[in-house]
């Protein structure tokens, strides 16, 4: 890295890892740091880069989201699993491409990236109950063949709608490719009512494709009590509340609701939740 | 320089007209339209992933098929002995710093091909009646231009509006570019038609404004203009604004029509009957009036 990088190294030992997992805080469920937290704290992580905030952020004051301050963070982590490499992070307000192209700099040419994973939890209109599936989007075609076997969706198509943008994934996934790193985009379904809090059950699929993938052997348990935590609590909550009771069961029944109906549902839910 | 080229023909001394969108794409659809009626060619490109993110993605089979960013396109035509070069935008850059960048790689270009003139066009917001015909604000980036432009009827100098002694500001890439060319030491001209300003707060062109900006071009590029398209559309939106007109309360009609009072003539020797004070209570009851029921409006 030059003397110029907007990303400046903490640490210079203990760098090297085929593979980066990205994970942009406040996806749908908090889904991608959720897991990189989880993998952070089974696995022992040692930040050893950070970028520069303020070329890419807007600093003259801070957001306030959820009653509590906010502050943009770009940093890198190495585990103590020499396989993988964590970058977790705000997207940029600005100068995107710049940003992603100082993550690619420092992972290929310092610690010899050949694959990043992105991890994200996409909002879906299903039921809690459902089992989560997690859909892939990949830079080079070799890519998905390696990725059978994982019980994942790999045939999706997808065109922007008119007012929506690109994901940062995608921009990185096509960023990477110009320089022949392969990338995995990994979108695993959050229920909308749970998309503005967390959705342990989706990180929990996540965590379970990231184990059988690179055997990273990381203890599940933490992760399946949560589940079972919320899964009882969102049964408490039927029960008290029979109008949302019966709106979940519509959705099992794969039933689409209307939106005061949806709005009904994310409000409650979200109340219920939220101790 | 970021430029993707795909031709690069010779060029004598072209003069470059630019363009990106802005209030109601004025000075785009002026541009453009020229640029379609001479059957421009398309050389070259500025690429566009550092100024822009993208628009769009596609991904077929889960594969990340291409994402597709705002263009910046460069186009030339020669026309008789004379060169021009056409630069259209997609979109300006949003930090202030990238666009300083935008501004000077397309006056690299422009450079790169010989030019010494740069025209850039848009709106100018103005206290007038829908009914009224709009002028073309001229705005050069030295004193010697005002000679050598070619006076059009219905264009005029900032200092010739009453009340603004030919102070303004010129927002994003067209006032920008011309104050880079200056830099650099050379022509720049802005033209800006004339908008009325409760027109000018909604998304909609105003091909009228576009029409009269298309004309005064032509005229200093030494060329016959055809605003048949733009007159068309002129037209069509007449009868959009006349509808609209027609369905706003008579209380905030009435303030609009106080406007038609502001003829040219009057405006340079006197002051109109609008005020600052008028001007902000009709901004004040249309923006009441679409709050209170957009729905009243198609």
């Amino acid at each position: 890295m030059n003397r110029d990088s907007p990303v400046k190294i903490l640490k210079e030992e203990g760098l090297q890892a085929n593979n980066l997992f990205v994970a942009w805080n406040f996806d749908a469920g908090n889904l991608g740091s959720t897991v990189v937290n989880y993998l952070h704290d089974r696995l022992g992580a040692t930040e050893f880069a950070e970028f520069d905030l303020l070329p890419f952020f807007q600093l003259s004051g801070v957001s306030v989201k959820g009653d509590i301050v906010q502050f943009p963070e770009a940093r890198f982590y190495s585990c103590n699993n020499d396989s993988f490499l964590t970058f977790r992070g705000d997207g940029p307000d600005r100068d995107h491409y710049g940003f992603l192209k100082s993550i690619l700099d420092l992972v290929e040419h310092c610690c010899g990236v050949r694959q990043i994973y992105t991890v994200g939890g996409i909002v879906s209109l299903m039921s809690h109950v459902h089992p989560r599936r997690i859909s892939v989007v990949v830079n080079d075609a070799q890519l998905k063949d390696s990725l059978q076997g994982y019980n994942l969706e790999t045939s999706m198509y997808y065109q922007t709608r008119p007012g929506s943008r690109p994901t940062l994934s995608s921009f990185l996934a096509w960023a990477a490719r110009k320089r022949n790193i392969g990338t995995v985009n990994l979108w695993v379904e959050v229920p909308f009512y749970l998309s503005g809090v967390d959705d342990p059950r989706a990180g929990r699929r996540m965590l379970a494709f990231l184990n059988d993938r690179f055997g990273l052997g990381v203890d599940l348990s933490e992760v399946d009590s949560k589940v079972s935590i919320q899964s009882d609590k969102l049964q408490e909550l039927r029960e008290r509340q029979p109008q949302i009771g019966e709106y979940m069961t519509m959705l099992e029944r794969g039933i689409t609701l209307s939106n005061e109906e949806n709005d009904k549902l994310m409000q409650e839910v979200a109340e219920w939740l939220k101790d | 320089m970021g430029v993707i080229f795909r031709k690069e023909p010779q060029l004598e001394n072209p003069e470059l007209i630019a363009a990106w969108p802005g209030i109601g794409n004025i000075g785009l659809m002026a541009v453009d339209d020229l640029k379609g009626t001479v059957k421009a060619e398309y050389i070259a490109e500025i690429d566009p992933v550092d100024y822009f993110y993208p628009r769009s993605v596609s991904i077929r089979d889960s594969q990340l098929d291409d994402l597709e960013f705002p263009r910046s396109r460069f186009y030339y035509k020669r026309i008789d002995e004379r060169d021009l070069l056409f630069f259209i935008g997609d979109e300006q850059p949003q930090d202030e710093e990238k666009i300083l960048q935008i501004a000077n790689t397309v006056l690299d270009v422009a450079q790169h091909f010989g030019c010494r003139r740069v025209y850039t066009s848009g709106a100018a917001v103005a206290l007038i009646h829908h009914t009224t015909n709009p002028r073309v604000w001229v705005v050069p980036n030295s004193r010697q231009l005002i000679k050598q432009f070619k006076w059009h009827d219905n264009a005029i100098l900032m200092s010739e509006i009453e009340g603004k002694g030919g102070q303004g500001n010129i927002t994003g890439l067209n006032g920008l570019l011309l104050g880079v060319a200056r830099q650099r030491g050379m022509d720049g001209i802005c033209l800006l038609g004339e908008v009325p300003i409760y027109i000018s707060q909604f998304p909609v062109p105003y091909p009228k404004a576009s029409k009269v900006i298309l004309e005064v071009l032509a005229m200093n590029l030494g060329m016959e203009a055809d605003a048949s398209r733009l007159d068309e559309m002129a037209r069509g939106m007449d009868d959009n604004i006349q509808r609209f007109f027609e369905r706003i309360p008579e209380e905030i009609r009435e303030r609009i029509d106080q406007l038609k009072q502001v003829s040219h003539v009057e405006e340079q020797d006197h002051p109109g009957p609008i005020t600052e004070e008028d001007k902000k209570t009709i901004m004040r009851d249309l923006e009441d009036f679409f709050r209170g029921g957009s729905d009243r409006i198609e």
